[in-house]
């Protein structure tokens, strides 16, 4: 198992390295969480297609400005070197592309979005107790106004780590 | 197994080596099939197997390598080179049959990447091959391909969609829609499924940053590469209904599993190469259908369509396939979950709304509401900033972003659970229900006493006059328009020709305050001491529209129109009507002009028509232009 996330890690590490190479990268903060990317980057972590590396976003509609605005404002996700917390890697890919759809389904307390947060969680309880349990935490979560998605998933799963009665298999 | 076998090996490979030499000779035929191969096959085998089965020039082979009749030879449509083994591979699909069986068969070693080895590059050819000639995976080498395992694994691909987002005019490149496949993911064990965790892949230009011209040029003209990719489905749902405001329409296929698992692997060694990209025919629709005919022979989208390929053509083509569509879903568009939302507010909520949209002071409009209504109100508010301020769904800060925390930080504080607001999909805009993209129009027009004849092409798509259904009601989105006029002068000639005409009426209402704008461009015809003038130009308009019933669009505007030597200044009032299913459109416009070298005069016209069928119309229309007039009956014809 352990190699495997290594292989992992490489493998996603070369597709963020490249991805990466021509982008900024900010200082780097040391996520709670351990991430399994490589030393230079993460990119955005779409799903390689082909043997192409690098950032693959949806250039959809012929010239649409979308994925640059999506690329200008996130950047690079804050990544730390170390062995996998799988899940907290998937979480920040996630926040990148749902974020203000997420903020607004936890503030409703249900939405489709924050189901789909359950399941990339890997959350195994009720979904409306898992809904009720993240609108109460809001405010803990998106606690500033501009934050990394990094940031934003450690506070979504520091809340979440010891509500057993959630049953998401988060490990610190 | 040990040195007898190998010892035994060897000599097969001898005596194989040696009978390969007779048939020259003798003129016999050795015949293999795979019950005499032995387990791992060799290379020479299968390829002496490949051969004789003509596996090189099968149908699904063909499909797969993309190949197609191009003008006087048939080659294949890809132009990256990395899809092809053999040196001849894009003009001879037996060489790339025998090249990729040797591929397949490469050292690892030869590989520094192992995800590099034909094995990881071309699965769907592997499995093509391993069906005919009846393998598997132990009669090849083994290779690991770790990024396709990861693919396969990412997608878990389960079923697939044909998706369809509607018309867009804010971008030329997505009046038409844009059509791309949604891949299911088998659901993991005690989790509902959910779409956003689903996987898009789609076929589009690569479009560095460049002007409108070259764009333009470009993308029609082959100057753009056109790729595959794939990334989660939710970034689809992020562009399309929360940040252009457009609906997406899902047509779940039926399609085995088989099919399914060609359909993906065969994305996969598309994603890995290029096309040349043409706006009007190999395009986003196009290898769509061209993907979908790969994975299967019993699909032969390509052959029915038409010279041209819209996106609704490509869907008509897929829909139309007996039983091919098993379920139909829709997704709207953030704005239309918002005017539903506001629909359903009573009306101090929606007053206090009304409210917010002006001031955007949400305490005010908060003030002294009891809190079951204060979150209907916040929960519509935070619709209408996602709507009024798109970009601040994908980070961009600013006015938008801020307001939207400030909403967010308050419905916090309220602990109740949100309704929630379904938006049923509206029969009237099934896409799939549109009138043909092609049209012809025959008239018969009485013009000073006489009787002419005037002839019509619009290559697509649509105006607020043809039948609505299938359509946005407020848009027209046309290209390659024509009319062929008899005259006393000339027999027929080219009366009008636009290569655009583009019209987009925003109703004003109370929480949006858009501008509308048309603009077309192409040639006029005048008639002058005897001679038809052919004049190049364009027209740009802008103005503002309202809707005072669902039937009823009203709008006025400014209009700049230049041809040759002519520049006028115009300002029309125009009133249209559309019963929808009761099948009547009809249209009033005057406008008023100021040429810069010559007297002002008005324009008057009048047209009404009825849609018999879906592609058929019957049209009456009469113009008066200054003192000329007249009156034209006739119909328009769907293709």
């Amino acid at each position: 198992m352990k190699s495997l996330n290594i292989i992992l890690g490489l493998v996603l590490g070369l597709v963020g390295f490249v991805s990466q190479a021509s982008a900024q990268a900010p200082a780097r903060k040391k996520a709670a969480f351990e991430r399994p990317y490589g030393m230079a980057g993460c990119g955005l972590g779409s799903v390689v297609m082909g043997n192409k590396r690098g950032q693959i976003l949806a250039s959809t509609t012929n010239g649409s400005s979308y994925n640059n605005v999506f690329g200008m404002t996130f950047g690079t996700l804050n990544c730390v070197d170390g062995p996998a917390n799988e899940v907290a890697g998937n979480v920040d890919k996630f926040i990148i592309g749902n974020r203000a759809s997420l903020e607004v389904d936890m503030v409703k307390g249900r939405g489709e979005t924050l189901s789909a947060l359950h399941q990339v969680l890997n959350c195994k309880g009720e979904q409306t107790q898992f809904n009720g349990f993240m609108k109460q935490n809001y405010r803990q979560i998106f606690a500033q106004p501009q934050m990394a998605p990094n940031e934003v998933t450690d506070n979504i799963m520091t809340v979440i780590i010891n509500q057993s009665e959630l049953n998401c298999a988060i490990e610190g | 197994m040990g040195p007898i076998f190998f010892r035994f090996q060897t000599v097969l490979i001898f005596v194989f080596v040696l009978v390969l030499q007779v048939p020259k000779a003798t003129g016999q035929n050795h015949e293999y099939n795979s019950s005499t191969l032995q387990t791992p096959a060799s290379l020479d085998q299968l390829l002496q197997l490949a051969q004789q089965k003509a596996l090189g020039a099968h149908p699904q082979w063909l499909r797969l390598l993309h190949f197609r009749q191009a003008l006087f030879l048939v080659k294949s449509q890809v132009t990256g080179k990395n899809f092809f083994l053999a040196a001849s591979g894009a003009t001879q699909p037996k060489d790339e049959m025998l090249a990729t069986i040797r591929g397949f068969f490469a050292s690892a070693e030869q590989y520094k990447d192992i995800n590099d080895h034909p094995q990881c590059i071309f699965p769907a050819r592997m499995k093509f091959i391993n069906q005919q000639l009846g393998l598997s995976a132990k009669d090849w080498p083994q290779v690991n391909c770790p990024i396709l395992t990861r693919y396969k694994n990412i997608l878990a691909a389960q079923g697939v969609s044909f998706a369809f987002s509607s018309y867009y005019t804010n971008s030329p490149g997505s009046a038409f829609g844009h059509t791309f496949f949604r891949i299911h993911k088998q659901k993991s064990e005690g989790q509902q499924s959910s779409e956003l965790l689903d996987h898009g892949i789609g076929y589009a230009a690569q479009v560095g940053d460049v002007n409108a011209m070259v764009y333009a040029i470009s993308g029609i003209f082959g100057g753009f590469r056109g790729e595959f990719t794939n990334t989660p489905y939710y970034y689809k749902v992020r562009e399309y209904n929360d940040y252009e405001a457009r609906d997406i329409w899902d047509y779940e296929l039926d399609i085995t599993t088989d099919e399914i698992d060609y359909l993906t692997l065969h994305l996969w060694e598309l994603g890995n190469t290029s096309f040349t990209y043409y706006f009007f025919t190999q395009n986003c629709a196009y290898h769509m259908l061209s993907a979908l005919d790969a994975s299967s022979l019993r699909f032969s989208f390509i052959d029915k369509a038409k010279p041209w390929m819209l996106p609704v053509d490509a869907l008509k083509l897929v829909v139309h396939e007996p039983g091919l569509i098993k379920k139909i879903s829709y997704r709207p568009s953030a704005r239309k979950v918002f005017l539903k939302r506001m629909d359903s507010l009573a009306m101090p909520e929606r007053q206090a709304l009304i409210g917010f949209i002006e001031h955007r002071d949400i305490d005010k409009s908060l003030h002294n509401l009891p809190e079951a209504a204060q979150v209907e109100v916040l929960d519509a508010s935070l619709d209408f900033v996602d709507v009024a301020y798109p970009e601040q769904t994908v980070g961009v800060q600013g006015v938008g972003a801020d307001l939207k925390r400030q909403l967010l930080m308050k419905r916090s504080e309220l602990n109740a659970t949100s309704n929630t607001v379904e938006v049923l999909p509206n029969p009237q805009e099934r896409p799939e229900h549109g009138h043909s993209s092609g049209r012809f129009g025959l008239f018969a027009r009485q013009q000073n006493q006489q009787v002419f004849g005037d002839l019509e092409f619009r290559f697509a798509l649509h105006e607020p006059l043809d039948l609505a259904e299938g359509y946005p009601h407020n848009s027209q989105i046309e290209f390659g328009r024509f009319r062929f006029s008899q005259s006393t002068i000339h027999k027929w000639y080219v009366q009008q020709g636009d290569f655009i005409r583009a019209e987009t009426l925003n109703p004003i209402n109370s929480f949006e305050k858009r501008m509308s704008w048309k603009m077309n461009f192409g040639m006029r015809s005048i008639e002058s001491n005897q001679r038809v003038v052919a004049l190049g130009g364009g027209q740009i308009g802008f103005g503002a529209a309202v809707e005072p019933k669902p039937q009823w669009l009203l709008h006025s505007m400014l209009i700049a129109s230049a041809y040759s030597g002519f520049a006028e200044l115009g300002w029309s009032a125009t009133a249209i009507y559309n019963s929808y299913q009761k099948r009547l459109t009809s249209a009033l416009e005057g406008i008023q002009w100021w040429p810069h070298q010559d007297q002002a005069y008005t324009q008057l016209s009048a047209e009404l028509r009825f849609h018999s069928k879906r592609d058929l119309s019957w049209v009456f229309k009469g113009q008066k232009t200054g003192d000329d007039s007249y009156t034209s009956l006739g119909m328009y014809l769907f293709f």
